[in-house]
């Protein structure tokens, strides 16, 4: 096994590179943010600071910011990196080598995810050393403000060191979730691209149809009740990507003055167990699919004859639903845009049931 | 026990039926040669041989153990590919090193003596090196593994006549020296007829025939004759004549039955009936045309 992780570590060495870069990047955003405003505070009257709404809570939002920011960044290079891990085991001919070797499949796999995780805890790591010094060095001055503040109390009791690493958990296991998501996809689907690929738009089907759905209801009751199970998934994830937490009021009255502040509480919650748990299901599967088909025991495009005909029903579906969408845009629904409908969805079927016979008879598989 | 033992090997792609009920067996120290045309199902019982497939249904088991996702067995088999793919931005040596890490047999100073006969470039790239280059590392890779098992597939592909040469020599020393066991496929049937002890002939996924090569040798005849008038080629048509030919008046039979036969000609007023040696890659012709023409 050590010389698999050898092997693997060599196979994404640019990964490590690119990843550990933007660490330091990342986390050298935030510490020169820090050093900004320690100099700042150096330079500068303490009265700026103690008028301003914002003390620490400046540098946590900050730091949250560029840790949401970067993740669309990061969920990029999740993805090539996949795509890198699995294609020499998939697709390539190179795998005929690597599966007479003696290594079972799920060591392989282990290995993979090993190696994967790794990349990110670490990433993450460097990007919290940096995070947890900006702190540190702060953490005089917002003492020392907060000592004189009105809503300082507020602040002291609710922004920690803690505050920092929750941030930093709550983004190590969005990227976890990502990665662990399309490692169990690859056995979902045989080839390495494809597999990434309708991955990426079996998630935007989800909102694309419920969205559509909630426009076909005509009765207001069903049309509710799905408009409020589509924003409650669409907070969801909004609360996920953008590290949202709690927000508390704190008010104060100093003399005949009020103070009042929006305080933001970041700690680990149902969130982050959530996460977990998914990352833990999504493990489960993928250790499930690599004893039952390995890598590249595909009889079908997908790892069973249900999920081809799903995937048949789901394509057929967003396609019926995409004249939907130009009504929606341009005019109201009539006779017309029905029939487009069934020619889009005939289209849709016609062309996803070409993709998957043409794949399967390319590897003689069953249809 | 035998070291190789596959019972009933099947195997479907799709509805394609690769393997139809193949069976083997190979004693230790054997080299046991699988010989068919292109398609007929020898890759995909090696490739389930040496565990990189599954069958269908049917048992293959190697020093008595299911080869399948068992890294203890596999370790002890060597296999060489008809195409070999290893990891492509490896050099020779980075992949020795690799070799030594994985498998704690692995001689480096007998891969070094073979290389001081095949002279291999070790900083080469493994991209860099052409395909006969490519197959003689394999073989040496796996040669310096010191494998109780070797497994080839088309091995001498891409290889001239002195490589060729040394590479089967290089197998038999290891038989003699360690009792290496060995199954081979090749299209070459005069490098096997050499190299083996036993055979199995298949055709579309189906044993057509299983002996030695001696054996085989007595199941088909080739007779040169001459008969004192002219015949009708159809005066020849019998179920035991696999092919008939002539060169003016000397005609070449090709017979599974020679008693039958002989005695066939004699009633036909022949003349001259002589004997001739036959090579395994005729035999292996005439077999397939029988069993294709029976089908």
């Amino acid at each position: 096994m050590k010389t698999l992780i050898k092997h693997e570590i060599k196979n994404l060495m640019a990964f490590i590179i690119i990843f550990f870069s933007g660490a330091i990047i990342m986390g050298g955003t935030g510490l020169s943010f820090a050093a900004h405003k320690y100099n700042d505070f150096i330079t500068n009257d303490e009265l700026k600071f103690i008028i301003s709404n914002d003390i620490d809570s400046d540098l946590l939002s900050t730091l949250q910011s560029i840790l949401e920011q970067s993740q669309v960044y990061i969920i990029g290079l999740i993805l090539f990196m996949i795509y890198f891990q699995f294609k020499e085991i998939k697709d390539a001919n190179v795998s005929e080598f690597i599966f007479s070797l003696p290594f079972t499949a799920k060591t392989i796999l282990t290995v993979k995810i090993l190696v994967g995780v790794s990349i990110l805890t670490l990433s993450s790591i460097i990007v919290g050393i940096f995070f947890c010094v900006s702190y540190l060095n702060l953490a005089p001055i917002f003492n020392e403000l907060r000592d004189i503040h009105p809503l300082g109390e507020g602040y002291a009791q609710i922004h920690s060191f803690f505050s920092y690493i929750a941030i930093l958990i709550r983004f190590l296991l969005n990227m976890l979730t990502c990665y662990l998501f399309f490692v169990m996809t690859q056995f979902l689907v045989k080839k390495t691209g494809p597999s990434i690929i309708i991955s990426i738009l079996g998630l935007m089907a989800i909102p694309y149809i419920l969205y559509a759905i909630n426009f076909f209801s005509f009765s207001s009751n069903k049309s509710v009740v799905i408009g409020i199970f589509f924003n409650d998934i669409v907070q969801i994830l909004h609360e996920i990507l953008y590290f949202e937490s709690e927000r508390i009021q704190t008010v104060v009255a100093v003399g005949n003055e009020w103070y009042q502040q929006y305080i933001c509480i970041y700690n680990v919650s149902f969130i982050e167990l959530t996460l977990i748990f998914m990352n833990l299901f999504f493990l489960s599967v993928s250790f499930y699919l690599v004893e039952k088909i390995g890598f590249t025991r595909f009889e079908y495009f997908t790892c069973s004859k249900n999920l081809d005909i799903i995937l048949k029903v789901l394509v057929t579906i967003c396609c019926a639903i995409l004249p939907v969408y130009q009504t929606i845009t341009f005019t109201r629904i009539n006779f017309a845009s029905l029939i487009v409908m069934i020619i889009s969805a005939g289209i849709g079927y016609f062309v996803i049931n070409k993709i998957i016979t043409k794949e399967i008879e390319k590897e003689g598989g069953t249809i | 026990m035998a070291i190789i033992e596959i019972n009933n090997a099947t195997k479907y792609y799709g509805s394609i039926k690769a393997l139809d009920n193949v069976s083997i067996k190979v004693e230790k120290g054997q080299i046991h040669g699988l010989i068919g045309v292109n398609g007929s199902g020898k890759t995909t019982l090696i490739k389930a041989l040496v565990g990189i497939d599954t069958l269908t249904s049917g048992e293959l088991k190697v020093f008595g153990e299911n080869v399948f996702e068992n890294p203890s067995i596999k370790a002890r088999i060597g296999y060489v590919a008809d195409r070999n793919r290893f990891f492509k931005y490896y050099t020779v040596d980075k992949l020795i090193k690799f070799y030594t890490e994985i498998y704690p047999t692995f001689s480096i100073e007998k891969f070094d003596k073979y290389n001081q006969i095949m002279q291999l470039p070790k900083k080469k790239s493994i991209n860099a090196l052409s395909k006969g280059m490519q197959m003689r590392l394999s073989l040496m890779l796996n040669l310096s593994r010191n494998p109780e098992v070797l497994v080839l597939d088309e091995p001498t592909s891409g290889l001239d006549v002195i490589a060729k040469k040394e590479i089967l020599g290089f197998i038999i020393n290891e038989v003699e020296e360690r009792e290496m066991t060995v199954l081979i496929s090749s299209h070459h049937l005069s490098e096997l007829e050499m190299l083996c002890d036993d055979m199995t002939m298949i055709n579309k996924g189906i044993v057509t025939s299983q002996s030695t090569v001696s054996q085989m040798k007595e199941q088909i005849k080739k007779l040169q004759v001459v008969f004192k008038n002219p015949i009708e080629m159809n005066a020849l048509n019998d179920e035991f004549i696999l092919d008939v030919t002539n060169v003016g008046s000397i005609y070449y039979i090709v017979t599974s039955n020679i008693e039958n036969t002989e005695q066939k000609l004699k009633a036909l007023d022949v003349s001259i009936v002589e004997e001739i040696p036959m090579n395994i890659e005729e035999i292996f012709v005439h077999t397939n045309k029988s069993k294709e023409n029976n089908i």
